[in-house]
Parts: structure tokens; sequence; C-alpha cells
């Protein structure tokens, strides 16, 4: 379960559609965070669904990436494509259901609940009869090593004393212990090996104790694509899980043949302890280019797809493939315009709020995604989108004579249509602005051109410049390259992942700040909100820090990224889900028909 | 002969050298892999820095180049950016390109000599003009607008109407393949079609042309028209006299035309989602992944080389007149 | 037998490819579609050379394919630049008509956001023939001078430059661009840019051509003859030798024009190419690609105007080369 808000890298594919699309990498932010809604009840739906009869079949899915190694918890490997794998292969805890809520995994688990606040202490009962597919118990010991391996302690190393490669620490970090107990049948506590690094601790323990210091409020967003710790040992963690004989399964399904970059077949997990996955086969197959998804499901070669990033093209000739469930969902994601106020004219605010203005969202939404998905509207807040439950939406006004008065009140002068500045290097010079992006990207590159026109009208001129995906996100952003930016933030069930992305920038902490807007009154009420004792106090205090955000326009949301589906009718069990774990997070339901 | 072969190929490593040397500073010049990496603060400083450890970024430039080709002469080509053995992937990807390109390349031989000769011998006439203008036609349309038209506008259409799959529009092979290579042949044949006849109508073309005009000139040679005067037969007098002498050029334009077989295989394989060498190569430039780079450039050089030598020798085989000092 | 590397190179070239053979090949030279130019010399004076150059003139204005090339390229030129001045829309318009069919306001339709396709199109046609000029003026410049340099003094001079042509011939060219662009579309979005490295790999065809013509050239008589005159170097290559070397140059020249579009349009496609808001017939093609099926305006259109515009091309090519080659390849009536 790959959490939490970073830069987004979905459809920032530079040249080539199929090349560094959306990524998974777990990027929880650190800090007290708390889940929005929770529901552990092991009757909820989704992961606990009980199948009387297996029914047999093969769906074939097509994933848009190809991959790079089976752990998906190194940097190298964390791919959305390979989550939407491992959801069936690797035990989870917990997976975030269609509605957005993390649910309990109850066939790997008995339980898993919070007993003490002070220190946080979570305690975890797997199912005794949980196994790896070559016999191992899934124990404690799995669970010490993926949160030695992950908790960005350089005590801990892999396989040659390297140090371990995460896609994240968080959550992990704040762990101060993992202890076992309770063996199954009984049996004494292993007394655990130096080697392993797990003196003492209980390995074969099937309770696991888990203490965290500082708490992590968000603690279910942890221990999901538990790596086999036997193998990891063996093999190492950061390169050795090249192949279906390391990527064990200890789920529903297990890699059954890996063809690079071609295919991937899963079949039934012959080990599987729980109720059996209902396919006999899944089948991924990878495809280089998005627009190849439409003819191979019209052809009958893939059953089911989920594109990373999705266009008119792709939904209107889906539209025509019979026999086909579209499903248009408002994602997790929205774009946006980030104005970097190291600019000594983007410093104003009033050359911010003239821009903002003077941007006619809901015209950029009809001309480009809107074509998409009917009734997007502009979004009203940087902290949570409008799906999910919180969010408050600020209206902010296509106003362009505003736009005009604020650019005089600065004593701009208009002269051949676009305003002059009277301070600066722009002085006697028309207003003039670069946007960047990410190349390859038909709608950033419509909505750069549409934002282009706009802003001409009020008389502010724009260039276009766009980067491949490296240097935009890995050099322009961060080291502050660039005057306007357009990219899009993933949000999460956990709005305190939004603290190192508004608090100011002039904390070490506020890493993913790079508009260089600080402002004392939105790090407080943040601050406030993360320690807050309830999800309603905090989402109240984040609110609040941005109706401040809005006031001081750091940046402008412009609309939440759909998410396309679809899948051929014969198909059945399938549900939506828009985050990060993907559409597979229910594929042990899915049934297929003729 | 074995002299000037030896020669050749000495010269051929040289260059190769060079070239790798060439590209090598172009892409260490072009950035850092890593910056994503680098700049993701979820991601620990400690992941980074081993990663780099393990691409040699922190190496002077040189020195890289040195592990890079003390490497390459032993066969590895080192890691990819993910750490993948490079060796090893060329190998799966050449594979995957090589069965596209030989299947069209051989198809396209025939075609052009059939084409070719036909002209010739119906020069002038309405097949002759008909055949000369689809070659034009075909040589002036880019190849992944070809390939764009034939999937989108012959193999989807014919699909649909018969609601089956005949054409496969993307990958090299079904997923779900299984039991013996016997029983999967004739899956490993359904999808190399559409790929194929797009570099078949676009390689042939320009061999037709040659093909034709070689032949041409052929007739008019003196020991055609001699062979003529004889009272030869038509059919004996084109298959003996003619087309031997016509074959040599084409041939060696076949040969020598390689490296654009592979340039054109690099957008076959795009248009139609076959991950080869140049779907691989491609993904290396966008990633900056320098050993994949690289390795793509080493066998395709090596490839070009090697054919333009063949190239040489059958100028040699073909017309008994050329001798080798 | 001399060793064929000593030997003349053998110079084959299609409209699509040219290929260098290094070999024995004096048997065949000629054989195919070669090039070079025939019927007397031009010795530099200026009557006869003249009366020459009116002869391939009179050959090229009768060849009715390459006249129909020639009216298509002069027509898409002026119009792509009349349409880019005088038509309703600039292909950056937004207009209100949304992925509208064509129509009599916009004759090839709209994209989604509003664009006029006709302008698009034809600002696509008018950058295509851009960069293409752009390139083949470079290309030639360069292999000129490259081939005759190498031609003209042999030795050493002659070993380095081809070695490097080499160099570049070993790799396949496609993917020399690739490496190039992706690292070009780093630092800017200029066209010219591209055209530029498109240039820097397009003129080795055209050095090995003049250095083959060369070799043979600096033999003859009349070069002996102004050399006895005192004539200079320089002189001798620009006053006598390069008037002889002239069709197979213009020809390249022209071959090279139709390249580059290729060239241009196949990484524009990949995105590597010209970058939006910009177009090009590439940068079409790519964005209307899924488009086919359903807003076909947004993909037939460019395909179409970049097949004409290519083989209008090839056309005026092949017909330059029969004018200035009646004997050899006598591809049509």
């Amino acid at each position: 379960m790959a959490v939490t808000g970073a830069v987004d890298e979905q459809g920032s594919a530079m040249g080539i559609k199929g090349l560094l699309k959306r990524s998974a990498v777990a990027a929880l932010a650190a800090g007290a965070l708390s889940l929005s809604v929770v529901a552990i009840t092991p009757s909820a739906s989704g992961a606990s669904t009980k199948a009387s009869s297996s029914s047999g079949g093969t769906a074939t899915m097509a994933l848009d990436e190809n991959l790079a190694g089976f752990n998906i918890n190194t940097s190298a490997a964390s791919e959305f494509v390979l989550q939407e794998i491992m959801n069936m292969v690797w035990p989870q805890a917990f997976i975030v259901n269609n509605k957005l809520q993390p649910v309990m995994n109850n066939q790997l688990l008995e339980s898993a609940t919070q007993t003490s606040d002070s220190p946080q202490t979570v305690v975890y009962t797997l199912n005794p009869k949980a196994v790896w597919s070559d016999g191992t118990p899934i124990t404690a010991d799995d669970f010490i090593y993926n949160w030695q391996a992950q908790s960005g302690n350089t005590a801990y190393t892999d396989v040659g004393g390297k140090p371990y490669d995460d896609a994240s620490t968080s959550g992990y970090n704040q762990i101060q212990s993992v202890v076992g107990s309770n063996p199954s049948g009984g049996a004494a506590c292993a007394p655990g090996s130096t080697a392993d690094r797990n003196v003492g601790l209980c390995p074969n323990g099937r309770t696991i104790t888990v203490t965290f210091k500082p708490s992590f409020t968000d603690w279910r967003a942890i221990f999901t694509d538990i790596v086999p710790a036997h193998i990891a040992r063996t093999v190492g963690w950061n390169t050795g899980f090249v192949g279906p004989t390391q990527a064990i399964s200890g789920s529903w399904y297990t890699i059954s043949s890996y063809n690079e970059n071609q295919s991937l077949v899963l079949t039934r997990n012959p080990s599987y302890w729980g109720t059996p996955g209902k396919l006999n086969k899944i089948v991924f197959q990878f495809f280089s280019d998005d627009s190849q998804l439409v003819p191979a499901l019209q052809n009958k070669e893939i059953n089911i797809f989920n594109p990373s990033t999705v266009n008119l093209s792709i939904v209107q000739t889906a539209s025509q493939v019979p026999n086909t469930t579209k499903v248009t969902l408002p994602g997790l994601e929205f774009e946006h315009f980030d104005f970097n106020q190291a600019d000594p004219y983007l410093a104003k605010l009033q050359v911010r709020e003239a821009i903002a203005h003077g941007v006619n969202r809901q015209a950029i939404i009809t001309r480009t995604v809107g074509e998409i998905a009917k009734g997007i509207a502009p979004l009203g807040s940087r902290m949570l989108v409008s799906t999910q439950k919180g969010y408050v939406g600020t209206s902010y006004a296509y106003n362009p004579s505003q736009s005009d008065n604020l650019l005089k009140e600065l004593g701009f002068k208009k002269v051949s249509g676009y305003y002059q500045p009277n301070y600066g290097s722009q002085k006697g010079q028309p207003l003039t602005f670069t946007i960047q992006s990410t190349s390859g990207n038909t709608i950033r590159a419509q909505t750069e051109e549409l934002f282009q026109s706009q802003m001409k009208a009020i008389g502010i001129k724009i260039n276009i410049q766009n980067y491949d995906a490296n240097t935009f996100f890995g050099t322009n952003l961060p080291t502050g390259q660039y005057q306007i930016g357009e990219f899009a933030w993933v949000t999460t069930p956990f709005v305190s992942g939004n603290q190192p992305i508004y608090c100011s920038y002039t904390s070490t902490q506020c890493a993913e700040n790079w508009t260089h807007s600080a402002n004392s009154q939105v790090d407080s009420l943040m601050a406030s909100g993360s320690a807050a004792p309830s999800t309603s106090q905090e989402i109240t205090d984040y609110n609040k820090a941005d109706a401040i955000l809005w006031q001081n326009m750091v940046t402008l949301p412009l609309y939440q990224k759909p998410q396309f589906f679809a899948w051929s009718n014969t198909l059945k069990g399938v549900l939506p889900n828009t985050s990060s774990v993907g559409v597979t997070w229910n594929a042990e339901n899915w049934t297929i028909s003729g | 002969m074995f002299a000037y072969v030896i020669r050749r190929l000495l010269i051929s490593v040289v260059v190769l050298f060079f070239a790798t040397i060439f590209v090598f500073v172009l892409v260490a010049k072009s950035g850092n892999p890593l910056a994503l990496l680098n700049a993701n603060p979820h991601i620990p400083h400690a992941t980074v820095v081993a990663r780099e450890n393990l691409l040699h970024l922190n190496d002077p430039l040189w020195q890289r180049y040195w592990i890079w080709l003390s490497g390459a002469i032993h066969g590895n080509l080192g890691t990819s950016i993910n750490g993948q053995d490079v060796a090893s992937e060329a190998m799966s990807h050449l594979f995957v390109t090589l069965r596209m390109v030989i299947v069209a390349t051989v198809i396209a031989i025939f075609v052009a000599i059939f084409m070719g000769v036909l002209a010739a011998v119906r020069q002038g006439k309405v097949t002759d003009h008909a055949i000369t203008v689809t070659n034009f036609v075909l040589l002036a349309t880019p190849i992944f607008v070809l390939g764009l038209a034939l999937k989108e506008f012959v193999a989807i259409p014919i699909n649909q109407h018969l609601n089956t799959t005949i054409f496969y529009t993307d990958g090299e092979q079904s997923p779900t393949l299984s039991g013996s290579f016997l029983s999967r042949l004739p899956a490993y044949a359904e999808h190399p079609a559409l790929p194929a006849i797009t570099l078949i109508l676009i390689s042939y073309a320009s061999w037709a042309i040659y093909q034709r005009s070689s032949m041409i000139e052929t007739l008019d040679a003196d020991h055609v028209r001699l062979a003529r005067a004889k009272g030869l037969s038509q059919r004996r007098v084109l298959f003996r006299h003619v087309l031997r002498n016509a074959l040599i050029p084409v041939t060696t334009v076949v040969a020598l035309d390689f490296a654009a077989v592979l340039g054109g295989a690099i957008i076959t394989e795009i248009v139609f989602g076959w991950q080869g060498l140049g779907q691989w190569y491609l993904n290396g430039v966008l990633t900056l992944d320098t050993n994949v780079m690289l390795a793509y450039l080493l066998i395709t050089a090596t490839f070009v080389i090697l054919f333009n030598l063949l190239a040489d020798i059958l100028y040699g085989v073909l017309d008994p007149r050329i001798r080798y000092a | 037998m001399p060793e064929p590397a000593a030997q003349e190179n053998f110079v084959i070239q299609t409209p699509e490819r040219v290929a260098t053979v290094e070999a024995g090949a004096h048997t065949l030279a000629g054989v195919g579609a070669g090039v070079e130019l025939s019927g007397g010399d031009v010795h530099g004076l200026s009557g006869e050379a003249k009366s020459q150059f009116q002869i391939v003139l009179n050959r090229f204005f009768h060849q009715r394919l390459a006249m129909i090339g020639v009216a298509t390229f002069v027509l898409l030129g002026i119009a792509s630049i009349v349409v880019g001045h005088f038509w309703q829309y600039s292909y950056t318009t937004i207009t209100n008509n949304l992925n509208d069919p064509p129509s009599w306001t916009n004759p090839f339709g709209t994209n989604s956001i509003g664009n006029d396709m006709f302008a698009q199109v034809m600002a696509g046609v008018e950058k295509d023939i851009e960069i293409a000029l752009t390139v083949a003026a470079m290309a030639t410049l360069i292999g000129v001078t490259v081939g005759a340099i190498a031609g003209f003094y042999r030795g050493w001079v002659d070993t380095l430059l081809m070695r490097f042509v080499d160099l570049v011939l070993v790799l396949p060219v496609l993917a020399v661009l690739i490496l190039l662009s992706a690292k070009l579309s780093k630092e800017s979005n200029n066209w010219l840019g591209l055209a530029f490295i498109i240039g820097i790999l397009s003129w080795t065809y055209v050095a090995r051509l003049v250095r083959a013509d060369f070799l043979s050239l600096r033999e003859r008589d009349f070069v002996e003859a102004s050399r006895a005159l005192g004539a200079t170097n320089r002189r001798i290559i620009v006053k006598h030798m390069l008037p002889n070397a002239v069709g197979p140059i213009i020809v390249n020249a022209t071959l090279t024009v139709a390249l580059s579009i290729v060239f241009e349009s196949t990484l524009s496609f990949l995105g590597l190419g010209v970058q939006p808001p910009a177009v090009s017939l590439g940068l079409l093609v790519d964005q209307g690609q899924d488009s086919a099926t359903t807003e076909w305006w947004l993909f037939v259109f460019p395909v179409a105007f970049l097949i004409v515009l290519i083989l209008s091309i090839f056309l005026i090519g092949d017909g330059l080369r029969e004018a200035f080659d009646p004997k050899k390849s006598r591809v049509r009536a």
C-alpha cells in the first residue's frame, strides 16, 4: 500500500509514452498521521469477502510499464504496476479498499489492535496457518526483518554489508521495537540468531508487538508487501528479487512465469491457507504504449486495463468497444500551477492573484480532461480532493478585470497589449513568465497553450518550455529553476502528508515546498492538526491552513485527474480503486465467464 | 582475401572504440540519471549513495569509461540503472528484434527481386508504372505512419469485422502461451505478421528500385544481346544471363542496408509494442541509462560492420572478376 | 589486383538510403542508380557549362512526374506561408469549436482544445520545410567541403576524414539521432537545434560522393592544365572541379531534404523532435494517432500531407538524377 503524496510521476512520460509513468514510491511523510476513516471489522468489504467455490478461468490485465525487479519496497523496483501484481502475491496487513479505507487482511491476520497510546503499541496476531509458498511459516521474523530493512537505521545492512535500498522509510523509522511472542502450537520462542539480528525477539512468534516512538497514527499504512525474510536474507533485499524463484507467495496467487517486458502469469497459490482466489490464472501483459490498450481490449487480447494516463482518445475509442464496462473516476491526483516566489515578480501577491484570476479553470477543464470525464469541476483545496471526506472547497473566481486592477495597482503599465513592470529586469518590457512541465504529455501541453492564451488576454506573456521528468522533477523544481510549474500532487487518505509541501520553505522538514512560500500561521495550523486527538479536528486545522494558502495564492489547484478503467463484461467482481494499490486490490474475487 | 577481411575488421574495431568513447561522453554529460531519486525526500540518503556507487556516478569520467571498457571486453556490459544485468537483458531483446527483422528481411528480398524483375521486364508498360509508383509512395511513407495506418485502418477493422483476432496489434507473443514449442508455433507466427508486413513494405521498395534498374542495365549488356542473338529462349536468357548479374548489386545493398533496417525496427517495435532492442534502447536513452545505450550501440554497430563485410565478400562470390589483394 | 581500399569508392544510392561500398567495384560502377555527371567535362568554360546546364534543365522539365513533384512542393510551400499569414486562424488560435469535423470554417476540423487543424497542418508543413532546407543546406555545405578536401588532398587528411565518416556510418542514424535529440530536448525547444543535429548526421553521404568524384577528377587533364597555369588549389577546387561534381551534389541535396523530413517527423513522433506549442507534421501525427478511428481528421490530414510532401521531393530528386544522368536509370518514360 503505497500511500501519500509526493511528486507526481503519473503521465510525466517524457517523449515516449510508457516510460516513467506512475510510480508507487511509497512516500509517507513523517509526523503523526491519523486515519480519516478506519474500518477494521473483519466483515468489511473486499479483502474479507468469502467465496465458497473457485470458478477458474483466466483474466488478462494490461500493465503499461515494465518491471525493474520484484522487491516493491526498493527505490529501484517501486512501481505502480508492480504493486498491482504484488497485491495478490505478498502478504498485506491492510489493504486500501475502493472506498479509500484501509481494511485489515483477515486471512493473514486474526487481529491488529492498538493496545496503548503511550508509547503507541500495536499488536498483530497472525493466522497460525499462514505460510509462504515454499512452506516456511509467516512469523514475527518477517515483521522484524521488514522493519529493520526499512528503518533507515544504518546499523542494519543488506547482504554483503550494503545499505538497504528503500523506496521509503516512513513509519518504519518511528518503530522502536518489533517483538514476537506465542509461537504456534505453544512451542517455545526461538532464540534468534546474531546474523539475522533477531536475538531475543522470538522470531517464530505468531503474535507481533510493535512499539512506535514517536507515535505513528498512520500505522495501518505499513507492513504491506511483506517481503519473505528467509529469502531476502539469502539473496539480498536490494537486488535479490529478480524473478519468481525469489518472489515467493504469501497470498492468494503465486508467480508461475515471468517473461520480461512481455507477460507475467499468476496462478493460484497451492499453499494458500485461506479462501483461494477465484480465477485460475491472472495474466499481466506489459504494454509499452497506452494507445495500444484499446485495440488490445477490442481484439480480446486483454480483459482489463487502467491506463497510467488517460486521454480522450482512449476513452472515446474504448466507448466503441462493445460488451465492455467503462468507469471514469476522479483520482487522488490533482493538477496545479505552482508559483515560484523566489521570482521577483511572482513574489508579489498581486501578480500571483492576477494570474489566478485570469485563469479560466473551467474552460481549461472543458477543453482537456472535461472531455474524458464529464462533470469535473475546478478543485477547491490542496489538502483533500472532492472525493474525500472532509473536503472543503474554496471557490476562486475567474475574473480578468480583477487581474487588470491588480496589475494596475502595482503600477504596471499596459503597452501594446502587455503589462510592463516598473521595476527589476523586466522594467519597461512585457511581463513575461515561462511555464514548465513534463514533455510528451498532451494534456499538459494543451493546458499550457490554453494558459498562454488566457494570460495573453490579461496582458501577461507566457513562454512554454517543457523538460523530461528527470530534469523537471529532479532538478528544476527542487533547485527553484522555474517560474511557473504545472504538475500534479497525489493526495492520500492521510491529510498530514501535505505538511512538507506547504510548511515554510525555510524549515528543512519542508523539503517539498518548492514555491518558497513561508507563513507561520500555516505552519502552526498544520502542526497542531497533526497532533490533534481526533481526525475531524486535524482536518479542520488543515482546511484552515488551506484557506490561508488560498489567500496567499501559493499554488492554483486545477482539477482532479480522472482515472479510467475498462474491462470486458465477461470479467466480474472488478471494483475500481483510485488509490495507489490499484484495481487489483480485490483480484482474488474476480471471476470470468465465457 | 583473408588479409583484407582482417584489415577491415581491425579498422572497424578502432572505429567502434571511438564510437563508444563518443557515446559515453555524450551520455555522461546528459545529466544525472538519479536526479529524481535524489529529489525525493522520502528516500533515505544512503539509498541514493548506494545506487550512485553501483553506477560509479561519482568517479571521474575516464575512470568510468575504463570500468565499462574493461568489463565490455570480458562480455560484462555492466548493470542498468535499476541494477539489472545489461548483457543478459540485451540478449533477450536482441532475440525479439531479430525474430522480426530476419523474417521481414528475407521476405522483403524476395518481394523486391520479384517486383524489380517484373517491372524491368515490363519496362514502360502499365505494370512497370504501377510498381514504380507504389514503390515511390512507400519510400515516401515514414515507417511510423505506415505502421499506424496498417494497425488502425487494416488490422483492427478486419479483426472487428470477423469478430476474431487475425492480426495481433501489440506485443511479440501471447502471454498465456504454454505447452511445447511446436504447439506455440502458430502463436509465434501470428504476432509478427503486422510488424513484419510494415518492415517488408518499407524495406522492399528501395531494393526493388535497385533491382529494376540493375536488371535494365543487364538486359542491355552485350553478353545478353549475344545470348538473345543466339536464339536462346527469353526465359533462359532471363534466368541464366540477366538475373544472376542483376542480383549482385541488390544483394550488396541489402547487406549494407542493415543499419537502416535496425533503425526502422526501433520504430516498428514502438508502434507494435514489441519489447525488442530498439524499444529497450529508447527506454535507456530516456532514463539516461548509459550502459543500456552503449550496449545497444555496440551490438548494432557490430552487426553493421559484419554486414558491410559480408557485402564486400558477396561481391567477390557473386562476381568472380573481383579479387581481393 | 590493387588493394580495394585504395580504389575509388563505389557509390550507390536510392532515394531513401545511400550506401557506400568500399570495394573493388570499378566493374560495377555505374550499375544501378549511381549518379555521375556524364556527357562531357565542364572545364570551367562558361559557354559550354551553360549549354550543359541547359541540357540538364531541359531534360528535367520534360519529365512529367518530376514536374508534378515540383508543382506540388512549390504549392505546398506557398500555401503554408500564405495560410500562416492570411488564414483567419493562426495555428495557435484557440477557437470555440472543439473536436469539430471538417467544415467550411475549419476545412480540416478542429482538435480538442479548439485549434484549427488547417492552420496547424499548414504550420507543420512550413516547419518541416524550414527544417529540411536548413538540414540540406548544412549537410551539403559540410559534406562538399569535407569530401572535396579529402578527395583533393588525399593522404592522411583523407584517411582521417573518412575514418570519421565511418564512425558516423557504423551507428544506426536513427539511434544516434534519438540520443542527440533526447539530450537536446533537455536544453531547448528550438527547431534550429533539431535541424542542426539532423544536419550533423546527414553530411557523410555527400562527403563520400564528392570525395569519390574528386579522386577521379584530380587525375584529369584539365586539372593538370590549371595547375600548370599556376592556379591555386582553392581555385582548382572551386572553379574547376566542383562544377563537374555538381550533378550528384544537387541530387543528393534534394534527397537530404526528403530524408530530413522523414527523420524530423520520426523524432517528433517519438516526442523528441519539435515540441509543442510549435507544430510539425510528425508531431501532429503523433497527437492524432489515438484518434485515427474516431476524430479521423486529426490523423488523416497530417499523414496525407506528410506523405505528399516527402513524395513530391523524391519525385524532384528522381527527375534531377535522370536529367543529370539520362543513361543510367530510366525509371520511367
